[in-house]
Formats: structure tokens, sequence, C-alpha cells
């Protein structure tokens, strides 16, 4: 008898929250199929990034299970108060209140294992779709299957139990403590605390407005390049997250109650169209449901951030590959040995250019003696690397920038951006190079350096003559290739110059100089690997998170419908259209979604203006992270939307259901 | 003026050999300022009438003409904007909007009837006045009793001026001494504003209110009654006796 | 003297409420008479519900006991208690509290099978409640859903009784109903107690009140007064004005 009964509720359950099954469904799908692709070994060889993959994804998968199971949490307890008073006539009838736990508890986990069950087959498809992604993504020549593995399904078991235990033990807590008078009369309960007024409320919303926007600007202030650099950062950093929490919290508490008392205090608006009962109705709704407001409103913040930061790590990346390797191939070895390299190179690639170049010392180092380096550099190794005017100018041609020119008199300074910061206030005037030419320093600057342009971190650009009688340090070789550059150069070259690119140290043990050689491709390679990694990483979380959130927000409206229909039959009946009945429910529904969403994108364009100053430079130019923040609230809104949609038209149904 | 004019009004249900006829050729007429009760044993049609009266159900035959306008010939779309013009309801489970204060509610009717928004606050203010709620504006549903909820929607039903109010069982839900309040306001609403009402109910105690009483039965008007200058306990009587005609017992009483 | 069903003494149920002790039931002593329909009123918030809670086995005293025949419920677990009231108490609510999801035969089905095994034995009694209440045979399928308020509260008596319970607890059964079913409601369960069924009923209406043949007073959590009307009698106009009297001078 029981059974059937439990069977029963089983299936209306489901039909009455298909929303939060599809949601829970894709979460479990989108962690298997991550799990089958981090431990398919075929996947992890490929890349040295790749095999860090799996640990990176216990830790994330650790952030997913808490926020999924919060959802699942919330929603055993809101699907618990929808039929308390199903669960007092039980008890009124006489069943033990314990057998009447227990079924709950069934009915719970049947509808969870429903959802692990079909999330499976689910998962595997999704898992062959991202394998064919890497594939493309790092163009490898075929397609990798991924096969299933016993550790992916414990894995997944492991997480359920995890999630259900919890979740089942406060289900059953709540049961346990509630008398049958509480089960049958909890409904009412909740709607006294609706109407009852909180005064002050909006003493809240603005102390909350006013800490959110004190910590940005805090945040702004001390957000500055140099200031990145150092610890006190931290600190500042994590006072103002602490205070946004805060912020965000208390101004979606007041949120519902600061909108009704504006409404309320003007006649105009208060007393037109559907003013007065949108406000109303979200304000009631606000009230229980603040602190819930306030974790999806944090919620859909993270996500966004995420996002943003997906985007714009792969702007960064573009900048790093430029700034470590602008030229196809570059290589520092003796000039003897350079034109084997280009041998090899020509073995399978195209050549467009190429280009030798030496590196002189200055024994000087009037610039090495300003920074603390000096101390700790060997004998022979203290010297300022300098290179010729034309030297310089050609490798400018060669990545199609425009040349500089020089009077006799001057030089100028390329540096790390590290290397100038550390600089700072003593950078001379002019030095004197140890072959007597004196140089007036016309430019200390970042831009247009890259890390292989010598064997340090900076260097000095002079006019020809002035090398005369300076010492060789390194010699160089750039090139530049018709086709795009692979790996698998650099591994020929470390296979077949083996002994240009290893030699014996003081303690008699074989180091390698691989780093003399930088294939572009490689360095493609390795930050697609990772910015695949991050961007995967990212969306993942973004979205369970605004999943979770849109799950939240309509299963909450669609309870109301069902609830509520009186409210719109009033309407009706006073006189008010069918059309602008629905028109009155998509704008009650937008600021139900979109109330919790406004705050979060205002946070995070202000977040990314500032972490912009800092990296601006890094990117193609000042306000490209605008384009980036705008595609990233873009896909955020897109998801969210579908969630809106769903809510929206399964309210329409419920209203007109007899 | 004549209000309302129900010609020989049908409501079916059903199909074939399975048909219910729920209203089965009614006519009737009432004039502006009247109020009227409409009686008779559940399943004799009386809130089927009330309904196709509403705009709510269609009737399958007849006509039915308020004001001016036969409802009949209303298209779908217009009904609602009929009803806001036209019609004003109370019903036996209030049904107000619990979100909203007692002003707010009756402030809805005018908002949907697009009024003058600078003006509508007084207007609210003005009616509670006549009607003895202006205490309890500012609060909401739950906090004020059955009786008062009541005449906050004759308020919210009268505020419009609407052609005519159509109550269902309005004290139905109500104990004795509310239901007396409620009554006497509904016609000091009728003698004083000259609100034209409309009342189904069960209850002789809540008709004798009224000036006239109709009594159906089986889906037809069975007789109708006028109170003329009879008291209201003699009416009270008369409408017990033409009950007890039709088949109802003592427990119609109060 | 009629036989005792129930007895209370000292009966007390205080709840906090807002971190404010509310002493809703002070020192009651009563006591339920076999046959009777007891009547239970008072004004609002006088403590009518609580009192049928506390005596009907759905809430344990704060102080005081209750007897029950020769049980002491009052001491009892909820474990305990849950099997008390399917096989000793009957239940109507205003709500009237039918599950959705089942029948109507299998809501008055899933009380019975609690109490008693034989399925076939059940089905039978109900068959004949039913047919007392006037709910054919056709209806047996239908959903709660799908009939009217009335024929849903009839239902609902039928299940309170499936299981012969001594008490037949009803808490403004006609409430959320309209006249005239509320009026059959009423029809249907002075029927019951004219064949011997003891009915506790509490109301705040003065008509369904009239069914009962013995009405207790309830104020400030005390019994105020009793009445005995004598056992109800069609169209009794004498009963009505005794209990007009008796309840203005109780102050109602």
């Amino acid at each position: 008898m029981l059974g059937k009964l439990a069977v029963r509720n089983v299936k209306r359950s489901a039909k009455d929250y298909v929303i939060y099954l599809i949601t829970i469904i894709i979460s479990f799908s989108l962690i298997f199929a991550l799990n089958l692709i981090s431990t398919s070994e075929a996947i992890m060889n490929l890349s040295q990034g790749l095999n860090t993959f799996q640990y990176i994804m216990y830790f994330i998968n650790a952030i997913v299970l808490g926020v999924i199971c919060f959802l699942i949490n919330y929603t055993t307890k809101f699907i618990f108060e929808k039929r308390s008073k199903e669960f007092g006539m039980y008890a009124l009838l006489g069943i033990k209140k314990r057998k009447i736990n227990k079924m709950f508890l069934l009915e719970s986990l049947l509808l969870g294992f429903i959802a692990l069950i079909i999330s499976m087959p689910v998962g595997f498809c999704v898992s062959q779709f991202l394998s064919l992604f890497i594939v493309k993504i790092l163009e490898l020549p075929q397609a990798i299957f991924i096969g299933l593995n016993v550790k992916s399904f414990v894995l997944l078991a492991i997480y359920f139990a995890l999630i259900y235990l919890l979740v089942l033990w406060r289900a059953g807590r709540r049961m346990r403590k509630s008398t049958i008078n509480d089960l049958l009369t909890l409904e009412k309960q909740n709607e006294m605390k609706i109407t009852k007024s909180k005064k002050h409320r909006n003493i809240l919303f603005f102390i909350s407005a006013a800490l959110g926007i004190f910590s940005l600007i805090v945040w702004y202030v001390n957000f500055k390049p140099e200031a990145v650099q150092e610890s006190s950062i931290l600190s500042v950093v994590l006072i103002c997250l602490c205070l946004l929490v805060v912020s965000i919290y208390g101004i979606m508490i007041s949120a519902g109650d600061f909108i009704l008392s504006v409404v309320l205090k003007n006649n105009k608006i208060k007393n037109s169209k559907d003013n007065l009962f949108i406000a109303r109705t979200f304000s009631a709704k606000a009230k229980t449901m603040g602190f819930v407001f306030g974790t999806l409103s944090m919620l859909i913040t993270l996500s966004i951030l995420f996002l943003n930061i997906s985007g714009m790590n792969k702007g960064l990346y573009d900048y790093q590959i430029d700034s470590e390797s602008p030229f196809d191939v570059a290589v520092t070895d003796k000039k003897e040995h350079l034109k084997d390299y280009l041998d090899i190179i020509e073995e399978d690639y195209t050549i467009k250019n190429d280009f030798i170049y030496d590196i002189y010392k200055d024994k000087t180092a009037a610039i090495l003696k300003t920074t603390p380096a000096y101390d700790y550099k060997s004998d022979e190794r203290r010297f300022d690397p300098v290179i010729r005017l034309s030297d310089y100018n050609r490798l400018l041609e060669l990545r199609g920038q425009e040349k500089i020119s020089l009077n006799q008199d001057e030089c100028i300074v390329l540096s790390e951006i590290r290397f100038k910061n550390d600089m700072n206030n003593i950078i001379p005037d002019k030095i004197a190079l140890s072959n007597g030419t004196e140089l007036k320093i016309k430019d200390f600057t970042t831009t247009g350096y890259w890390a292989r342009i010598s064997n340090e971190y900076y260097t000095i650009v002079v006019p020809d003559k002035a090398v005369d009688a300076l010492e060789t340090d390194t010699s160089h070789l750039v090139v530049n290739t018709k086709e795009k550059t692979k790996t698998q150069l650099k591994e020929k070259m470390k296979t077949r110059l083996k002994e240009y690119m290893t030699y014996i140290d003081e303690n008699g043990e074989e180091d390698e100089t691989y780093y003399n050689v930088v294939v572009k491709g490689e360095l493609i390679e390795a930050t697609n690997t990772m910015t695949m990694i991050i961007s995967t990483i990212c969306i993942y979380m973004a979205f369970i998170f605004i999943a979770s959130a849109g799950t939240i927000i309509a299963i909450q409206s669609l309870s109301d419908s069902n609830k509520y229909k009186y409210r719109y039959r009033v309407l009706s009946y006073l006189g008010v259209k069918d059309e602008n009945i629905y028109k009155t429910i998509r704008k009650q529904l937008l600021i139900l979604f979109g109330i919790p969403v406004i705050y979060p994108i205002l946070i995070n364009f202000c977040l990314i203006s500032s972490v912009n100053n800092v990296y601006k430079i890094m990117l193609a130019n000042n306000t490209v992270y605008l384009s980036y923040f705008i595609a990233t609230v873009l896909e955020f809104l897109i998801i969210y939307a579908v969630y809106y949609i769903a809510a929206y038209f399964s309210f329409k149904r419920n209203i007109t259901e007899a | 003026m004549q209000v309302l004019k129900i010609e020989n009004l049908k409501k079916y249900y059903g199909v074939n050999t399975n048909i219910t006829k729920a209203v089965n050729g009614i006519s009737f007429e009432m004039d502006e300022g009247e109020f009227v009760a409409m009686m008779g044993a559940s399943g004799s049609g009386k809130t089927t009438l009330l309904n196709c009266i509403a705009t709510i159900d269609v009737p399958t035959g007849g006509f039915i003409t308020i004001g001016d306008k036969e409802i009949t010939k209303i298209k779908e779309d217009e009904l609602a904007d009929f009803r806001k013009d036209n019609l004003g309801f109370i019903f036996q489970d209030f049904n107000l909007l619990d979100t909203m204060t007692i002003e707010e509610n009756i402030a809805l009717s005018l908002i949907i009837n697009k009024a003058d928004s600078m003006h509508i606050d007084e207007r609210v203010e003005a009616m509670a006045a006549k009607l003895g709620i202006s205490d309890i504006l500012k609060k909401f549903p739950y906090e004020v009793s059955g009786g008062q909820k009541q005449r906050c929607a004759c308020a919210r039903a009268l505020i419009n001026n609407p052609k005519i109010i159509l109550a269902d069982e309005p004290t139905g839900a109500l104990d004795s001494k509310s239901s007396r309040m409620l009554l006497e306001t509904m016609e000091q609403m009728n003698r004083e504003l000259k609100a034209t009402i409309l009342m189904v109910t069960h209850d002789s105690f809540s008709a004798s209110f009224c000036e006239r009483v109709l009594f159906l039965k089986d889906g037809k008007i069975f007789n109708e009654i006028v109170k003329g200058e009879k008291t209201r306990k003699e009416f009270f009587n008369e409408i017990i006796d033409m009950l007890t005609l039709l088949g109802g017992d003592a427990d119609n009483v109060r | 003297m009629e036989k005792i069903l129930l007895k209370t003494e000292n009966l007390s149920k205080s709840f906090s409420v807002g971190g404010v002790m509310q002493h809703v039931l002070k020192n009651i002593d009563l006591a339920l008479y076999e046959g009777d329909f007891t009547v239970i009123m008072g004004a609002s918030g006088a403590g009518k519900s609580t009192l049928l809670y506390a005596v009907s086995g759905m809430d344990t005293p704060t102080l005081g006991t209750i007897t029950f025949g020769d049980k002491e419920i009052s001491k009892f677990s909820q474990d305990e208690l849950a099997v008390f009231r399917r096989e000793h108490c009957g239940f109507v609510f205003q709500q009237i509290y039918l599950i959705d999801g089942m029948s109507l035969m299998d809501n008055v089905l899933a009380a019975g099978l609690l109490v008693s095994k034989d399925k076939r034995v059940v089905v039978e009694r109900a068959k004949k409640l039913f047919a007392s209440v006037d709910i054919p045979e056709e209806m047996y399928g239908k959903f709660p859903t799908q009939i009217s308020g009335g024929e849903a509260q009839r239902v609902g008596i039928v299940r309170a009784l499936i299981n012969t319970p001594e008490i037949l607890f009803a808490d403004e059964p006609t409430g959320a109903l309209n006249s005239q079913t509320g009026l059959d409601v009423l029809n249907t369960l002075t029927e019951f107690n004219e064949q011997g069924q003891s009915v506790v009923m509490v109301t705040h209406d003065m008509r369904s009140a009239r069914r009962g043949n013995r009405i207790l007073y309830l104020k400030d959590g005390v019994i105020l007064g009793e009445c005995n009307l004598g056992k109800y009698k069609h169209n009794d106009m004498e009963r009505h004005e005794k209990l007009s009297a008796f309840l203005s001078e109780m102050g109602w």
C-alpha cells in the first residue's frame, strides 16, 4: 500500500521538478565526463600540461560537489515543506513518524538515483565530444575514443553517496523535529512570516551598498601594477572580498523591501499598471528567500568571474607567447653551431627568413652595478649585454615593427618588466662602455623586449660603432618559417644536437640547456593546453553555478504558481485581460531572476576594470577587456535565460490549468 | 433604468445522453438600485447562472444584457474589459490578495481601470470611510477578521461604480455577528450609494435583507417574492416558508 | 451512568511563542462519555483545537494526565501514540486532508490496512460506510481533486470510521464547506451518532453546535460552562434557543 504510494509520489515529484532533475542530470553528466577524460590515459599522455589535469579535477570537483550538494539539499527541503501537510496527514492516520521519514528518504534517494543512472550515458557522450574538442585544439591527426573505466564509475558513486548521505541526514533530522501540528500548518506559518513587515530594511540596503562601493574603490585604488608584486596586496584583496560578500548578502536581503518602498513612495508608479502587484509579490518572496538570494547572488558573481577569467586568460596567453617567442624559432649557441640548427629546420620547413646576430659584453656593467644582482654574479658574468642598432632594427623588421633610430651618443635600454621595477629610482642618465664610448640613455623601456633577445633580463641597444673592441657573449639565430612549427622540431633538435645542448658541470653531472632553443609551436601548444584546461574548468564551474541558481529560482517560482493560482484568478475577475496577466508574469519572473544578477555584473565590471589596469599592457589595447566582459555577460545570460524561459512556460501552464 | 436582462437563458453540460441542464430557460430583469437574492438548493443552477452573468461561463442558449450590451455577443478577448468596466464581485472566500494591504486591495480595482493615479488614494479612503473600514486600511488580510475582509471586498467591488455587483454566498464563511454586519453594510451600499446587487445565497437570513428573492429549482425559476412593505422579520418568515415548500428545513435558519 | 471513554486530570498545555510562554490549557478536568455528541465551543484562540489535539493523542500535554480506558496516553511515546490513534480514534478536519495521489477507496483502505491485515474485510466495511454517506460505487476510483468539497468531507468521515474508533474527533468539519454541503456533513455525523458513535466536535458555528447533546464552553484555557441539550431532534427550535441562551450567558 505505502510502496505504491511512494512510487506514485516519486512520479509526481519528477513531473513537478523537471527543471531540477534536468539540472542534476546535466551536473552529474559533466562530472562523469570530466572524470572519464581526466582518467583517460590516451588523453593525459598528450602533453605535459594535461597530466596535472587529473589532480586539478579532484580539487575542482570538491567545490562543484559542494554547490550541487547545496542545490540538492535546498530542493529536498523545499519538497519536504511543500508536502509537509501530506506527511501530517499520514501521521494523523496513525502511521509512525519513523515510517513516514523512511518513505520520504527513500523517495528522495530514488529521485536522485534516477538522475544518476541517466547521467551516465549522457556523460559518456559528452566525454566523446570533449575529446573531439581537445583533438582539434591540439591539432592532432586522429580522434581519441574515451573508454569507460571502473575508476570513473566508482568516483561518481562516491560523490553521489557523499551528497546524499548529507542531504538525507538533514532531511531526517527535519522530520524528527516536527510535530504533527507543525507538519499540518507549516505552510500557513510561512505565510504569516511573509507579510510581517520588517522596518529598517532600507537602512540595511544603503549600508550594504556603501560597503560594496567602499570595497570596490579600495580594490581599484590598491590594485596597481607596482602593488601587485607585493604581499600586502593579499590582505587588501581579502578584506575587499569579505566586505563584498557581506555587501552582496545585505543587498539581496533588503532588495525586496527597498524596491517596495520606492514604489510605495511615488503615487504615479504605485497606482499605475501592475507595479504595485509585482512589487508586493516580490517583496513577499524576498522576505522568505533573502539569504538564499544572497547565496545565489554569490554563485552568480563567481560564475561571471570564472567566465571572465576564461576569456581574459586567452588574451594574456597570446601576449605571453609573443613576449617569449616572437619568432618561429630562436636559438642561442656558438656561432659555428648555428648552421646545424638551420639545417634541421630546413628538413621539415620552408624558411622565410633567418638572421644571426651577436650579443656583446660591456664589462663596465653600468646598469648591472645598480642592481643587487651585481654582487651575486661571478666575475665572468659581470657585464651588460649589448646589441648593435642595425641588428636590433633587423629584428624589429622581421617582427613587422617599425625601426628605431639613435644618435651616435644615445642608447636604449630594453628590459623585462620585473627588472625595470627593481631598478626604479636609480636609472642613470648616461653610461660609459668599457671601450670608452659614452652614451646618454634615450629611453629605458619594456616595450619590444622579449625573453631570448639575450641571456639576461635586459639588453642595451647601442649605435653600431659603439661595440668596437667589445667581446661577444653569445650568438643568436632567429628563424621565421612558412609553416607553423611543431613541438617535434624541438625534440628533433634535442636528439640530433644533443652534444650542443648538454654539458658537464663542475660536479661532473650532466646538465642540459634546452632553454636555449625556443620553438614557437611548442609554446603555443603548451599555452593552448593551459588555456583549454583553465577554460574548461572555468566554464564547467560557471555552468554548474548558473544552473544551480537558475534551478532554485525556477522551482521557487513554480511552486508559487501552484499555490497562488488564485491571485491571477482574482486579477481575471477584476477585468485584467489574459495577455496582460501573462505580461505581468513575465515581468515578475524577470525581476525574480534579474535582481540577483544586477549587482554581480556591476561588481565583476569593477573588478575586471581594475585588474585590467595591471594587465592592460599585455593585452592588445586598453579597451579590449570590455569586449571580453561583454562576451562573458552574454554567455552567462544565454544559459540563465534558458531557465527563465523554462520557468515562464511552466508557470503559465500551471496558471491556465483549470 | 434596466441594468440586467436575462432572456430564456440555458446552460447545458455534457453530451448526447448524458446532458445536465444546469440552467434550463431562465428569464428575469433587474433595475438600477435593486438588491436581489437568488436562492435554491445546491444543483438548482444558481451558481451556474451567476457565472454566466459574470462572463466566466458561456451560456448554451439565450441572452444576457447588462446595461445596453449583450454579453453573449462580446468577443472573448474583450470580456475582461467588459468585466472591468461593468461588474463588481464579492466572493464567499473573499479573494483578497494576501500580499497587499486592505487599502491596496481596494485600490487595485481603480488601478486596473487606469484611474488617475493622483486621486486613487483619496477615493479609496472615501470609500473605506463609507463602509467603516478606515481603521484597517494599512493592515494585511491575514490581520483582520472575515467580516472586515468581506467589507474590503465590498469596497473593491463598489469603488469603480459598476453597473451590477455579483455576490456569491458572501456570508458563507462568516459567523453570525459578522454576517449581520456585512449584510447591513450591503444594505447601506444599496440604499445610500445606489449599488445594484445580485446575491446568490443559501441563507434565509441573508436573503431577508433584499427586496426581491428569486427561488430556483432544477434550473428554472420556481417563484419570486417581494418584500414590499413587510418588516425584515416578516419577510424572513415568508422566505423560510417558501424554502420549506421547495424542500429545505429549519437548518436554513441561522 | 454512561461509560467514561476518556478522562483528563489537571490537563495543561503551554507553548513558547516568540520567547513568551503561552498557557493555552489550564488544569482541565474533563470526562468524555460513550455515545455522546460532545461539542467544544469558544472564541477563536480559546484553545479548542489544542484541547482536541491533546485528548485525541495528537499532542502530549505539558502537565496532567489523560486516561483512555486503562491506558495513560499522556505518557505514551510518539510511536505509541501513533498506534493508539490508528486503533481508537477517527479524525475529521476542516481542511479534510485527503491524500491527492490516491483514489477515494485507497484513501480509506490506507487507514484501514494500518490496523487490519485482512483486505477483504476492510473493503467490505468501507463499502458499507460509503453507502451510508451516499457515495456510490462508481466514485470509488475517483481522486480527491475530482470531487466536491462536501463529497470529500464525507469520504473523510468514512476514513475516520473505517477502524471503528471509540471516538470520532472533528475539528470544524464544515468550516471549508458552503451551507448546503455543510448541512449534509452534519447530518452524516448526527446519523452515526444516533447509531452509537461517540463524537467530539470543535466548532464556532452555532448551526453545527446545535447537533451536540453536550456543549462545553472553553474560555481562557478553562471550561467555563457546560450545557446539556438532550438528543438531537430535527427542527428542534427549543434546543436552538437553549443553546443561544447558554452561549450568551458564557459571553459569546
